[in-house]
């Protein structure tokens, strides 16, 4: 599929203004996480549950290398053909040659995140193999020919007593980054998701600007913390800051990753402009803010002097007791904010006068 | 007496002085005493959260060095205490050194309520005013802090103060630090969002403790709604002990 990431802000802000996916937001998350409280409400101890979920996810994880092994060799045990596939193009080649060896001119398929992150349907079509989407959501937007907006909703139809058993069973196994992403233990923690999208319906963000936004197969705080772990930071600089931090999907995932803090340890690999995840590099401009901030706040009788010149500079532009813009300040703040104007004197500077008053 | 010792947000200091001034005035309601080291700065934070690490580690290990030594130290910031409590870990895991002096100093930081709260084991402070007011949960404070049941008690037993239920009140207000600036389409639908909330709550007041969130709610209510107001907790409390804290500009 189609890799928009590097558009972020773009299609965020085409989606706020989009009257469609504003309406099916409102609904959408707070219908969702209704019904999740009331699953979790079937649990006889939900907090227990939830911790003993992260554990077997965070052993899964852990031992993956040697799961994997033994699946292999147990799926091979039971008939069934297994492809290492490196990248997307080994897998959809293997898949694509398989159906052209069958002969075969049309396939069925279950909703699945991996296959979209492959592009499977796209390079089934470009080897003349025309693919159905036996899930209702997803045969819907395989016509209106979109990526899908949320990755968990909708169920295919299922009936069991109709299931004759393949002929043959071919298990593709896709590495495509995760190996990569395996050796870095911070980064390794974004593999234990295990797709559910639960994130999704508690992040603020998501829950203004839908899943386009987000770019590749995966949407919301699970794509931010997975699609640079697979694709690198060189696409993804506003993904992985497009996040205030609110927490929210660290405390309902229920496999136990950390969002926040994999967000921040992208936000540092990409300002350090870190090799092996492809950082860019911070400009010179953000640079130079931080490293003022951090020579003037180790010395307070610089930072006062630091605390003297933002006054001065902010309070040029005051009117009144509020500020409504600046010509050169932060102009996305000032979109639809005002500020304080800055006080005459900072604690600092009134501490004598409050100490004698108080203690 | 109990001293305390106060970690003042840069904002705070430069920019909203007056929850500073409320924060001693509560202390000293309770029977401590604020002490203030005016060799304190910036915690970091948003360096960290910006990805500059680097520059965040030099003024950590300016905080540490500054605030060690104190038995108890109190901030009214969510934010920020969450920095120093438990973002200061991930900053030093390369760096035993420092890690054990942040790991020494987290349990000794506290959020206001939380303080007064948990610690001083305090619920009513024995105030008084008249207003309806709602609480937004700011996201530092709620889901990094846990810290909801203790700035809610506080409100309640006020007297002459009804909590209102607000609907999204732990949906985040969209500040984020530089987020608000650099998604500012988002951060805004996100702010309206919350200011609607507010505003169909029927509250005079929209109550929370983080200055970053206040700045950021109340920047939206003067530009869209002249006269509605958001107000930290400790200036709220302050108001109702009858000291009135003046809003300095």
């Amino acid at each position: 599929m189609n890799i928009t990431t590097e558009r972020f802000k773009e299609t965020a802000r085409q989606e706020l203004a989009n009257a469609h996916t504003q309406k099916f937001l409102q609904i959408l998350p707070l219908r969702l996480a209704a019904r999740r409280d009331s699953a979790y409400q079937s649990f006889p101890d939900p907090e227990a549950a939830h911790r003993y979920g992260q554990t077997i996810r965070d052993e899964a994880i852990q031992r993956l290398p040697e799961l994997l092994q033994i699946f292999e060799t147990n799926a091979i045990a039971n008939g069934a053909r297994v492809f290492w596939a490196e990248d997307s193009r080994a897998a959809n080649g293997y898949i694509a040659e398989l159906a052209k060896r069958e002969g075969v001119s049309y396939v069925t398929k279950g909703k699945s995140m991996v296959t979209e992150e492959l592009g499977l349907n796209e390079a089934l079509a470009q080897a003349g193999i025309e693919t159905w989407e036996t899930d209702l959501g997803e045969f819907i937007t395989q016509l209106l020919q979109r990526p899908p907006f949320h990755i968990s909703l909708d169920s295919g139809p299922k009936r069991s007593d109709e299931i004759d058993g393949p002929e043959e069973l071919h298990i593709v196994i896709l590495d495509n980054g995760r190996s990569a992403a395996y050796q870095d233990p911070k980064t390794r923690e974004a593999l234990r998701c295990i797709r559910c999208g639960a994130c999704l319906n508690a992040c603020p963000v998501y829950g203004k600007v839908g899943g386009y936004p987000y770019g590749w197969a995966y949407s919301g705080p699970m794509g931010q913390v997975l699609t640079p772990a697979l694709q690198g930071l060189g696409n993804t600089g506003d993904l992985i800051r497009a996040c205030t931090l609110c927490h929210r999907c660290k405390i309902i995932c229920p496999a136990g990753i950390d969002h926040p803090s994999l967000l921040l340890y992208y936000r540092y690999k990409d300002v350090v402009g870190d090799r092996a995840l492809g950082g860019n590099g911070a400009g010179w401009r953000e640079r130079f803010v931080h490293t003022l901030l951090s020579v003037a706040g180790s010395d307070h009788r610089l930072w006062r002097l630091f605390a003297k010149v933002a006054r001065l500079a902010a309070n040029r532009f005051r009117s009144g007791d509020r500020i409504h813009s600046m010509p050169n300040g932060p102009q996305g703040w000032f979109s639809s904010r005002d500020l304080p104007a800055l006080p005459a004197k900072t604690l600092r500077e009134r501490w004598a006068q409050i100490d004698q008053k108080r203690n | 007496m109990k001293r305390v010792s106060l970690f003042i947000p840069c904002l705070v200091d430069m920019v909203l002085p007056h929850i500073g001034e409320s924060t001693v005035t509560l202390l000293r309601h309770l029977d401590c005493e604020s002490t203030y080291h005016s060799e304190q700065t910036c915690c970091g934070l948003m360096s960290f959260n910006s990805g500059f690490r680097k520059e965040a580690r030099r003024l950590a290990r300016h905080f540490i060095r500054v605030f060690e030594n104190d038995e108890w130290i109190v901030s009214p910031s969510g934010s920020c205490v969450n920095m120093v409590k438990n973002r200061y870990l991930e900053l030093f895991e390369d760096d035993p050194v420092w890690f054990a002096r942040a790991q020494g100093l987290a349990p000794r930081v506290y959020e206001l309520s939380q303080f007064i709260v948990d610690h001083l084991g305090v619920e009513d402070l024995g105030g008084t005013r008249h207003a309806k007011v709602a609480y937004h949960e700011s996201c530092s404070t709620l889901n990094a802090l846990g810290v909801s049941a203790q700035p809610k008690a506080l409100i309640r037993s006020v007297r002459g103060t009804e909590l209102v239920e607000l609907t999204g009140a732990d949906i985040c207000c969209g500040f984020g630090g530089t987020f608000a600036n650099s998604f500012a389409d988002v951060s805004t639908a996100l702010v309206r969002q919350k200011a609607e909330y507010f505003l169909a709550s029927g509250a005079d007041l929209l109550v929370m403790c983080d200055p970053g969130c206040l700045l950021n709610i109340q920047g939206y209510l003067d530009r869209h709604h002249p006269g509605r107001r958001a107000v930290h907790l400790a200036d709220y409390l302050a108001g109702s002990i009858g000291e009135k804290t003046q809003v300095a500009t």
